[in-house]
Formats: structure tokens, sequence, C-alpha cells
């Protein structure tokens, strides 16, 4: 399952000129075998709470203690009303931790297979894409607490709930990407997943996960600065859906071409030092 | 058609960190050359050395040297784990490398979890594990532990179920290290017929090994490596005899700066 499918396998040393055609044939074997990233992703989560009398929803119950225990104070410090904010903010978080997670465990992806990868061969991309798979498994189970937020406050649901669905979609593949990019790169320079782990807490302040975009009515030129955030069009696609409510075109825009920037930009990085990465271990 | 050819082959490990760089040297390198790449003081150590070398299908190939001669990392390059830092490396075929007989084991799950676990880190497909499970089960003799967690095995019975997971692959392309432990003696006769088996199945098999013994028994020719590059190739037994009789030149490391 994880042979190489060509008869001839010819690898050459080119230095670092971009070997394109690998990365992509990484890539593609990577992520089109689905059967063993789903299977793996599943069994990474088994494993890490294998015998605890919860499992995966322990991550679930982490998010909910945390929304139960500030929400109803920030709701009353950001003078907003209890039965919008807490759907709020949840749907918030639980993104933001599906996007957060991306980035700090992208970082970590290659480093923490470090064994697999310097005994067998296996394309990179596949222990990406469990990564994603994986992740996109945990925000399911937080999705679990939003749901007993949405019974609580009776958040409508609305044809536009759908959208969620393409939302997490597009997230995934910016996880594709932004995972391949990190890991790389966190190989090499390891100080990265220390450096990535404060920047991710400091956009996380920065981007309106904890605070909504309507406190900064009548200051337009900030709420303004706000659309030139990334991560707030990220989180936007899928919070907005789990709200009921249809994200902005800009929102959709700007997540859509994410995917092909990131992309080139990742594959810049990948077809030059992908066959550094066993060396980097 | 199975066959594997090597030109001008070179792998440079690069050594990052000033702390790491002496433990990396004794662990990895005793035989290597450091060296230090252009104004920048990057330190490598080059551990394979210009290898030519073609391997042709029915080619049982051992591997000889000293630690640190290069035996470990020749076969990581094989295995397609390292791509070469110098010259090329072209494989005609599937390969099967068994470093690790068991990748993907996991203690919580049970022996039949276990083999879909490993089988398809082995290169199997889930039907041909599903197909191969009561095969791998009989050999491994664990019966009713097989539907245990692998934590409550002794370390003679999980090695017993790896062995029989490990055999049950069809390489077209065999690279091992140190041959494959089967553990305790009353499993000895199994095993010897599962290799037996595993062998005629396989086209090219290359291993390395410190024992002369098992090579002779394995393969059917050898190559000497000192310092990552082929001293001598032939028959098992000459070549044996060659690297018995040098001196243990494990070598000063040498730094080169360029």
């Amino acid at each position: 399952m994880l042979r190489p499918r060509g008869k001839i396998a010819l690898t050459e040393n080119r230095g670092l000129t971009p070997q394109y055609a690998r990365a992509l044939e990484d890539i593609y074997a990577g992520a089109s075998n689905w059967p063993m990233w789903s299977r793996l992703g599943w069994l990474e989560i088994r494993r890490r709470y294998r015998r605890t009398l919860v499992g995966p929803f322990w991550t679930s119950f982490n998010v909910a203690i945390l929304v139960f225990s500030i929400g109803f104070l920030w709701a009353a410090l950001f003078n907003q009303p209890v039965a919008s904010y807490m759907p709020y903010l949840t749907a918030g978080i639980i993104t933001w931790h599906l996007i957060a997670s991306f980035m700090t465990e992208g970082a970590a992806v290659f480093t923490a297979s470090a064994g697999l990868l310097t005994s067998v061969h296996v394309p990179q991309t596949l222990l990406v894409a469990t990564m994603v798979c994986r992740n996109v498994l945990v925000f399911f189970h937080n999705l679990l607490i939003f749901l007993v937020v949405m019974a609580i406050w009776r958040v409508p649901v609305t044809w536009d709930t759908l959208l969620v669905v393409p939302g997490l979609l597009l997230l995934a593949l910016n996880g594709l990407w932004v995972g391949l990019l990190l890991g790389v790169v966190g190989t090499r320079f390891r100080d990265m997943s220390q450096l990535l782990g404060g920047a991710i807490q400091i956009m996380m302040f920065l981007t309106p996960v904890m605070w909504s975009r309507d406190i900064l009515k009548g200051r337009e030129a900030i709420s303004y600065v706000i659309d030139y955030n990334p991560f707030y069009h990220a989180v936007e696609v899928v919070r907005a859906p789990l709200l009921g409510q249809a994200p902005s075109l800009l929102s959709w825009i700007v997540v859509l071409l994410m995917i092909p920037c990131g992309a080139l930009l990742m594959l810049f990085v990948f077809s030059r030092f992908r066959q550094r990465v066993p060396y980097w271990l | 058609m199975a066959r594997i050819t090597l030109e001008n082959l070179y792998v440079d490990f690069p050594i990052y960190g000033a702390k790491t760089f002496r433990s990396e040297l004794l662990h990895r390198a005793t035989g290597g050359f450091i060296r230090r790449e252009g104004k920048r003081q990057r330190v490598t150590i080059r551990a394979l050395d210009g290898l030519n070398l073609t391997v042709n299908e029915g080619d049982r190939l051992g591997l000889m040297g000293h630690n640190g001669a290069g035996k470990s990392t020749l076969l990581k390059v094989l295995a397609g784990v390292y791509e070469p830092t110098g010259g090329r490396i072209a494989v005609e075929g599937t390969r099967s490398p068994l470093f690790n007989m068991a990748p993907g084991w996991d203690p919580d799950d049970t022996g039949y979890e276990n083999i879909m676990n490993c089988g398809l880190f082995l290169g199997m497909t889930p039907d041909e594990v599903r197909r191969k499970t009561p095969d791998i089960a009989e050999v491994s003799g664990l019966g009713s532990y097989m539907e245990l967690p692998a934590r409550t095995y002794s370390a003679g019975m999980m090695l017993r179920l790896a062995f029989s997971i490990a055999t049950a692959i069809d390489p077209e392309i065999l690279l091992l290290d140190e041959g494959l432990s089967a553990g305790d003696a009353s499993f000895e006769h199994v095993a010897e017929l599962r290799i037996k088996s595993l062998l005629s199945r396989t086209r090219i098999m290359i291993m390395a090994s410190h024992s002369t013994e098992l090579l002779d028994a394995w393969c059917n020719k050898a190559i000497l490596l000192e310092r990552g590059r082929i001293v001598a190739m032939g028959p098992v037994m000459e070549v044996a005899e060659i690297y018995h009789n040098r001196p243990q030149d494990i070598g000063q490391p040498v730094e080169v700066a360029a």
C-alpha cells in the first residue's frame, strides 16, 4: 500500500534545484491514499485517549470548561447578550482550535514520525494528510459542545448551516499546504514550534474569536484592518455557518485564494527541501 | 526484472548544533569524514563516498564492514529513506526494507490488529493483510493470545508475531539489517522454513551483518565497506577473508576543510 507505483525509481542528486515532479508525486501519493491516512488519523486519536473514560471527548470537555467558565464573564465584559455571545464564542474557539492545530502539529509532523521516516519510505504528504484528518476528527468531537450550546441558546438551523461542509473542506485543504510547509521548515529549524506557539496565541487575541467585530462599531478604521487578517476569514467560513449565517463573499474568496497561493509557496520550499527532511531528523 | 544501479553515490550527513555534534560523531560515523563546507563552516559527515555498484536479479548480496563503515546508510539509501547527496541510484522493482520488523506496532492493540498495523507499513494492501492473517496467526503460534492486547505478550511472543508478519511479505527487493530475529529455540525450525520461503520469493536480497556465518548462509556474494567506500567485492568467504585480515580501521574521523 505504501509501495511506489512506478516500475523504476530513479533518484539523482540535483542539489537544491527544485524537483517539482518528485514533490508533486509525493503529494499525490500521500493525499490520494485516503484509506491509509484516514485509518492512521483515527488510530492516533484512539492511541492518545486509550483507557481514558471519555476518550477523544476529553478535548471537547476542555473546550466546554473553557467556554462555560469564561463565557459569562466575557459576555458581561464585552457588553454582549449571553444568548448570542456563548454560541459565537464556542463556534469561534473550536474553529480556532482546528486552525491552530494545523500549524502547531504541522511544524512537528515530521519530527513526531522520525522513527517511521527513517525506517521505511513513506510519502511525506501521507503524514501531513494524517495530521489534517486527525484534527478534523477532533473538530467533530468538539462540535458536540457546540450542539449543546446550540440547544441551550436556540441557535437557528438554516440552509446556510450546510455551508459548514465547504468551509471545513477549504480549511482542510489549507491545512495540507500549511502542514507541508511548516513541517519541512520545522524539521530543519527546531525553534519554529516554540516560536509558533507564542505567535498563534497572539494571533488569537488579534483575531475576532473571543471578541466580536460588532464591538468595534463606530471605530471603522480598526474594523477595516480586520479584513486584512487571513485568520479572521479562515475562522469565518466555519463559524458563520455554525451560527446559521452565510460567511461574507470576501471571506470565501480569501480562504479560497489562500489555497493556490499557499500551495505555490509550499511547493517552492517542498520541491527543494523534501529530500533533505530525513537527513534533518 | 529487478535491478539496482548505483553510480558515483555520495551521502553526506549535515550536523547541526555544536552539542549534538560530538554525540552524532561517535554514534553515527566513526568511520566517516568530517568536512566543513564553505565559509559557513557547516559540518558534514561523509557516510558513503562515491559508490558504484550493480545488483542484478538473483543476487543475494551481503554487506560487510566495521561499525560506521556505511552499511546501514547504504541500506537506507537503497530503501529510499535517504536520497543521495551526490550521484544517482536507479531501482527496478519494489523495495521492502525490514530494518524494523514491526513498524506501526501498538502494544495496546490486539495481535490481530497489529497484523494490520504492521502489514500496511510493510507495504501490503488491506486485502492482502486480511488474506494472510490466518497464516500469520498460525505461524506465530500465539493461539488465543491473538485476541489479547500485545502488551500482555512476553518479549518472545512479541518477537514471534513480528517475525511472522514480516516474513509474510512478497518482496521483489528485500533489505535486511542483521538478518531477522525469530526468538526462542523452539521456534527455530519454523523460522528457518519461513525465511527460506521468504528468500525464495525474493528477487534481490541485500543484507548487512557483522556475522560471517549468517552472510555465508544467506548470501551468494558480498562487498566490504570501509569508510563509505567499497574495498572488496566477490564470493562471501573470500571477502570475509579480506575483512578479517585487515586491521580494524574504524579510523579517527578526519576533518577536511573545504
